[in-house]
C-alpha cells in the first residue's frame, strides 16, 4: 500500500529527484559596469549572415511522453494506461497541426502555451519525434554522466574517456575559431562546458554579463584591482594547475569591460522574459548577439528534469481551468523563454541567423512509477526554433504500444519499458551543420571528424526541418 | 623550478629511499591495519620503535608541514604549521587517526560551533556550523572525512529542505569518517535526507507500478561501484561489442538495477511534524527519529543480482525491521571485486592526484587495493597506508592539486587565525562559487570525480576571487571581519612590507611566493609601516594570485 508522502501533502512537490540539475549559474546580480569604461580592446565583430546555434540543455532526461503526446486514439488510451497516476488530461493538450509530413498527430503538454502559440503564427517550431542514440551499442544509455557524454559529444563511448573528450559544437568551434587562441566562437552559460569545447577550442564561461567582474570592496579599489590584473597577467611564472587558474583570471580580465561595454547599451525591447532560471541568460545572449559579438555558439541548460517522483505535483484539472504541475511548469518556463528569446531577436532584427536546439541526455520510461513520477528512460523529442527552421512535427512518433521491452520487464511488471528511437540524435546534429553552418557533408563523418563515431549510424537522413 | 626544491627538501626529509620499494610503502610508520594506530599500543610505540626514518624525528619541511595540513584537513594554522615543521607530520598524523581523540572531537563542543548570531538564514545555520567546525576542528581529518562522505554521498538539501535530516547526516559521517564502510553504506540507505533525495523514500515493492530505480542505481554507480569495471590498477576494463569496437564495461547492468530497487523498498524518511507557514519550511530545529521501515511495502520475492540469488521470504521470516534486507545487499556489493578499486581510486583522487595515469600511480593503486582486500575493506587502515607511503609526498603530488572553493575559503580563514563570523557562507562563498555546504548540484557532488578543472573556469573564478576579497575587507558596520589584520601585525611584529610577505607567505601557501608576484605585491605595500588596510588588500593580492590556488 502506498503511503502518501509528507511531500504529497503539502503540495509542494519534488521535482528535482536525484538532481543531475546543472548548477543554475545565473547570479542576477546588480552590478553595474565601471562608469567610463571603455570599449578598448576589440575582440572583432561578427559578420552579418554568420550562423549562430544555441543549445538549451535540459538536465535530467526530459520526460518526452509528457512533452509530446500522441493523439491518435488507441496512442493516448495506451498513454493513459500507462501512466494512470501522471497522464495529462486530454481536453488540455495544446493541440499541433501536422505541418510538414504526414505524421500521428500530436499535442504539446499544457505548459507550452507559448511555443504552441509560435508553432502556428510563425511556423518557426520543429519537432522530431524519437530522438536518441542507437540502442545496441551506445555505452550508459540510462546514466546521466554517461548520456549526457554522448549529447554533448556526438559520439556513443558514454564518459569512460581515454583522451580529453570534445564536444560536436567544441569540434565545429575549432573550425570557427581557425587556430586563434583569443577567439570566443564558443561561450558557455551553464549548458554543458563539453558541449562547445573543443580539440583545441576552451569556451568561455560566464554566469552573467552583469557579474562578470571580480568585486573588490577593499581599500583602494582602483590600486589594487591594478595588481590583481598585473599578477594575472604574469606569463611563464608558472605550470599546472597555478598556470591554468592564471590563464582563466587573464582571459576573464581581458573580455569582462569590454563585453559589458559592448552591450550596455542594448535597447531593451520585449519584457516577457522570464525573471529567473533561462530568462536572464537568454536575454543576456540576445545582448550579445545584437552587439555583433563574434560568438557562434552558445551552450545553456536548465536542471529540474530527473523527475523520479511527484514529476508533476500541483497539478489540478477543475472545470474553471487547468492548474500546471511541477514538470508542466518547468516545460511553460522553457516555452516562455525561448518564445520571448526569438521575439526579441526578431524586435532586433537579428533572428535570421540563430537556430535554437532543445535537448536533453535521455527521455524516461513509457510508464510511470509507483512515486507518480518517471524513471531514466529512451527517446524523447528534440525542438529546434529559428526564423530559418521549417515548422512542424517531424520524424515518427515513436509507438507506445510498441515499447522496447526486455526480458525482466516482461517477467515481472505487465507495463513497463522504454520509447523506442526513430530519429538518430547524430543525425540531426549533422543536419545543423550542413544546413546552417554549410559545412560539406563529407566532412563531417569520415575523413573530417565533426562526427566521427558512426557505429550504427543508418542510412536515413533526419527529415529536413531546417 | 618550483618542483627542484621539493625534490630537494623531500629527498632530506624522507632520507632513505628503499622503503618506497617496499609494497604498502611504510615509512617511519608502524603499522596497525585495524585500527590505524602505530605499532604499539597507544601510539607511543611510534617513538619508542625508533621507526621514522626521515619523518618521525626530523624536521619536516614547511612544505611537508603545508601539504598534509591541506591535503587532510583544512589548510595550516600558524600554531599547527610549527608544530608539524619541527616534528614532521607523524605525531599529527598519528593524533588524526587515534579513536579516543576522534570521539572526544566529536562529544566535547568547542562553543564556537553553538548556534549564534551569524548572517545565515534559518536552517542554512546548520551549514555554517559546519563550516565553523571545519575551521576550528583539532580533528583536522576528521572533518575532512566527513566533508569527503558528503560529497561521495552527494545529497542535496535543496529538494526538501528538511534541514534536521542533514545536520543527522552530517553527525553520522563525522561518527564514521574512518569507516567502518559497511556501516557507511548500509546507514546511508536508511538515511533520511538520502531517502529524500534519491527517492527511496515510501519506494513501494508490491504496488502496480514498479518501484522507483533511482537509489538502486546510483548506489551501484556512485557510492560502492562505480559505473565500469576496473582493473587493480584502476584501469577501466575494455570489452568489444558487436561491431567490435573497444567500449566500457559497465560494473553492472540493467537486472542489476532492478533486482536491487526491488530489495531496497519498504523504507520511508521520518519528518519533523511541524513547519512554519509562513516560509513552508520544516522547523529545523524539530529533532526527528530514524527511517521506518514497513514489511508489506518489501519485495519478498527473490531477486539475483551478480549471480547470487537472494531467496524469496515472504512468509513470517522475513526482517521486520528491515535491517536484514539492506545487510544483504550491502554485502553482496561489497563482496563485489569493484569495490576495492573504487574506492581506493576514490580515496586517490580526493587527497593524492586526480589523474592516476603513470606507472608509479597505477602501482599506488594496486598497492592500497591490497590493503583494502586484505583488511577487509577497513578505510583506515587504506588512508593510513596511503598517507604514511613516500608516493604521497612526492614533488608530483605536493602543491599540484586544484583547491575547491571550500578549502579555499577555510584555508584563508585558519591561515590568517580568523574568524568564520560575518562569513555568508550561503550567498557570497556557496551561490557565487557554486560550493555550498549541503548542496552539492548534481549526483556528482560538487564536480565529476577527477575533473576538479570545471572548479575553474572565467565565471567561477570571478566569484572565488570576489569572495576572497571580502573575506580579507573589513565590512563597515561589522566589529567581527574574518581576520585581525591590526592584531596580526602587532603580535608577529609586522613592520615593513618583506615582513608582511614573510607572514603571509608562510601561513597561507606554507611556502615561498613565485617571485614576480611577490615583487608586485611588495610593490603595493611600498615602503614604510604596514598598515592594517594594506594588510588585507595584500592578503586579496595573494589569494587571488596563482600561488594560492594549488593545493
Amino acid at each position: 500500500m502506498k503511503t502518501m508522502t509528507r511531500r504529497q501533502f503539502l503540495g509542494r512537490g519534488a521535482l528535482w529527484a536525484c538532481g543531475a540539475g546543472v548548477i543554475n549559474q545565473l547570479l542576477g546580480g546588480s552590478f553595474l559596469s565601471q562608469a567610463g569604461a571603455d570599449c578598448l580592446q576589440d575582440p572583432g565583430h561578427l559578420s552579418p549572415g554568420s550562423p549562430i546555434l544555441v543549445t538549451v540543455n535540459l538536465f535530467g532526461g526530459n520526460d518526452g511522453v509528457n512533452t509530446v503526446i500522441p493523439l491518435a486514439a488507441k496512442e493516448f488510451a495506451q498513454y493513459e494506461a500507462l501512466r494512470p497516476n501522471l497522464k495529462l488530461p486530454r481536453r488540455r493538450l495544446l493541440e499541433l497541426d501536422e505541418g510538414a509530413g504526414h505524421l500521428p498527430r500530436v499535442a504539446l503538454n499544457p505548459g507550452m502555451v507559448d511555443l504552441a502559440r509560435l508553432f502556428h503564427t510563425d511556423r518557426v517550431v520543429a519537432i522530431l519525434n524519437g530522438v536518441s542514440p542507437p540502442a545496441r551499442v551506445t555505452s550508459g544509455l540510462f546514466d546521466h554522466e554517461a548520456s549526457q557524454a554522448n549529447l554533448q559529444t556526438g559520439l556513443l563511448s558514454g564518459s569512460g574517456f581515454t583522451a580529453p573528450p570534445s564536444g560536436w559544437v567544441g569540434r565545429l568551434n575549432d573550425r570557427l575559431a581557425q587556430g586563434d587562441e583569443t577567439s570566443i566562437v564558443g561561450t558557455d552559460f551553464g549548458g554543458g562546458t563539453l558541449m562547445v569545447t573543443g580539440n583545441s577550442y576552451r569556451p568561455l564561461s560566464l554566469s552573467s554579463l552583469a557579474s562578470f567582474q571580480v568585486r573588490i570592496n577593499l581599500g583602494d579599489e582602483e590600486v589594487l584591482r591594478d595588481y590583481y590584473r598585473q599578477i594575472q597577467r604574469l606569463a611563464g611564472q608558472f605550470e599546472g594547475v597555478a598556470e591554468s587558474n592564471r590563464r582563466i583570471r587573464a582571459r576573464m580580465i581581458d573580455l569582462a569591460d569590454e563585453l559589458r561595454c559592448r552591450t550596455d547599451a542594448y535597447p531593451q525591447l520585449v519584457d516577457t522574459y522570464p525573471a529567473d532560471g533561462l530568462g536572464p541568460v537568454l536575454l543576456d545572449i540576445a545582448k550579445l548577439i545584437w552587439g555583433r559579438l563574434p560568438i557562434q555558439t552558445y551552450a545553456v541548460g536548465l536542471g529540474g528534469f530527473d523527475t523520479h517522483a511527484n514529476q508533476n505535483a500541483g497539478a489540478e484539472d477543475q472545470d474553471s481551468g487547468y492548474v500546471l504541475g511541477e514538470h508542466d511548469r518547468l516545460l511553460a518556463h522553457v516555452s516562455q523563454s525561448l518564445t520571448a528569446f526569438y521575439r526579441d531577436l526578431q524586435a532586433h532584427g537579428v533572428a535570421r541567423d540563430v537556430v535554437i536546439l532543445v535537448v536533453s541526455e535521455f527521455g524516461r520510461r513509457a510508464n510511470s512509477n509507483n512515486d507518480a513520477g518517471t524513471d531514466h528512460g529512451f527517446a524523447a523529442p528534440v525542438f529546434a526554433l529559428g526564423e530559418k527552421v521549417k515548422g512542424g512535427v517531424y520524424q515518427p512518433y515513436p509507438s507506445l504500444q510498441d515499447l522496447w521491452l526486455d526480458d525482466y520487464d516482461t517477467e515481472h511488471f505487465s507495463e513497463s519499458g522504454n520509447v523506442k528511437q526513430t530519429t538518430d540524435f547524430r543525425r540531426i546534429y549533422e543536419h545543423i551543420l550542413v544546413h546552417h553552418f554549410r559545412v560539406p557533408r563529407p566532412e563531417i563523418y569520415g575523413g573530417g571528424n565533426l562526427l566521427p563515431d558512426e557505429r550504427a549510424l543508418g542510412p536515413q537522413l533526419v527529415q529536413d526541418f531546417l | 623550478m618550483m618542483r627542484t626544491v621539493v625534490a630537494t627538501v623531500l629527498a632530506g626529509v624522507l632520507g632513505a629511499t628503499s622503503a618506497a620499494a617496499r609494497p604498502g610503502g611504510v615509512v617511519g610508520f608502524g603499522n596497525d591495519p585495524v585500527a590505524g594506530r602505530p605499532a604499539g599500543q597507544n601510539g607511543a610505540g611510534l617513538k619508542q620503535s625508533g621507526a621514522g626514518a626521515g619523518l618521525a624525528t626530523a624536521a619536516s619541511s614547511l612544505l611537508i608541514a603545508g601539504h598534509f595540513l591541506r591535503r587532510l584537513g583544512f589548510g595550516p594554522t600558524p600554531q599547527e604549521l610549527a608544530v608539524l615543521q619541527q616534528q614532521g607530520p607523524a605525531p599529527w598524523l598519528t593524533q588524526q587517526f587515534d579513536p579516543e581523540r576522534l570521539h572526544q572531537c566529536i562529544a566535547q563542543l568547542d562553543p564556537r560551533y553553538a548556534p549564534g548570531p551569524g548572517p545565515q538564514s534559518v536552517g542554512y545555520e546548520y551549514a555554517y556550523r559546519w563550516l565553523t567546525r571545519m575551521v576550528y576542528s583539532p580533528c583536522q581529518l576528521q572533518e575532512k572525512m566527513a566533508l569527503f562522505w558528503h560529497e561521495h554521498f552527494a545529497s542535496s538539501v535543496n529538494k526538501t529542505f528538511v534541514f534536521i535530516h542533514f545536520r543527522d547526516q552530517e553527525s553520522f559521517f563525522r561518527a564514521h569518517a574512518l569507516g567502518p564502510l559497511r556501516e557507511l553504506l548500509v546507514g546511508i540507505t536508511k538515511d533520511n535526507a538520502m531517502l529524500g533525495w534519491l527517492d527511496n523514500d515510501g519506494n513501494d515493492g508490491n504496488a502496480e507500478t514498479p518501484p522507483n530505480e533511482n537509489y538502486a542505481r546510483e548506489l551501484m554507480q556512485l557510492f560502492a561501484l562505480g559505473p565500469y569495471e576496473l582493473t587493480e590498477r584502476g584501469d577501466i576494463v575494455f570489452i568489444k561489442d558487436q561491431a567490435g569496437t573497444q567500449v566500457p564495461k559497465p560494473a553492472y547492468s540493467e537486472d542489476e538495477v532492478k533486482a536491487l530497487a526491488r530489495q531496497l523498498t519498504g523504507w520511508s524518511a521520518t519528518y519533523p511534524t511541524h513547519y512554519d507557514p509562513n516560509t513552508g519550511l520544516y522547523n529545523p530545529t524539530e529533532e526527528v527519529g530514524p527511517a521506518t521501515f514497513d514489511l508489506s511495502a518489501w519485495d519478498c520475492r527473490a531477486k539475483t543480482l551478480f549471480g547470487t540469488t537472494i531467496a524469496e521470504n515472504c512468509g513470517n521470516g522475513a526482517d521486520s525491521t528491515g535491517e536484514t534486507q539492506v545487510q544483504q545487499a550491502i554485502n553482496l556489493l561489497l563482496a563485489h571485486p569493484n569495490a576495492a578499486p573504487f574506492f581506493v581510486t576514490e580515496f586517490l583522487k580526493k587527497f593524492y592526484k586526480e589523474n592516476l595515469s603513470s606507472p608509479e600511480e597505477k602501482q599506488f593503486v594496486y598497492d592500497l587495493v591490497q590493503v583494502f582486500r586484505n583488511s577487509g575493506g577497513n578505510v583506515a587502515a587504506v588512508l593510513w597506508a596511503a598517507f604514511t607511503d613516500p608516493r604521497f609526498v612526492s614533488p608530483s603530488a605536493v602543491r599540484t592539486m586544484y583547491k575547491t572553493p571550500l578549502e579555499q575559503l577555510t584555508n584563508m580563514i585558519r591561515g590568517l587565525s580568523g574568524s568564520t563570523q560575518g562569513v555568508d557562507l550561503h550567498d557570497i562563498w556557496g551561490y557565487e562559487t557554486a560550493y555550498r555546504i549541503y548542496e552539492p548540484p548534481s549526483v556528482f557532488s560538487f564536480y565529476r570525480p577527477g575533473r576538479k578543472n570545471a572548479l575553474v573556469n572565467t565565471a567561477l573564478v570571478v566569484g572565488r576571487d570576489s569572495a576572497a576579497a571580502d573575506v580579507a575587507s573589513n565590512p563597515p558596520g561589522n566589529d567581527v571581519s574574518s581576520f585581525d589584520a591590526a592584531g596580526l601585525i602587532a603580535r608577529n611584529h609586522i613592520q615593513t612590507a618583506d615582513q608582511a610577505l614573510d607572514f603571509l607567505s608562510q601561513n597561507l601557501l606554507a611556502a615561498p611566493l613565485t617571485p614576480a608576484v611577490r615583487q608586485l605585491v611588495k610593490n603595493y605595500l611600498g615602503g614604510g609601516q604596514v598598515t592594517a588596510e594594506q594588510f588585507r588588500g595584500a592578503a586579496f593580492l595573494i589569494m587571488a594570485s596563482p600561488d594560492f590556488q594549488v593545493n
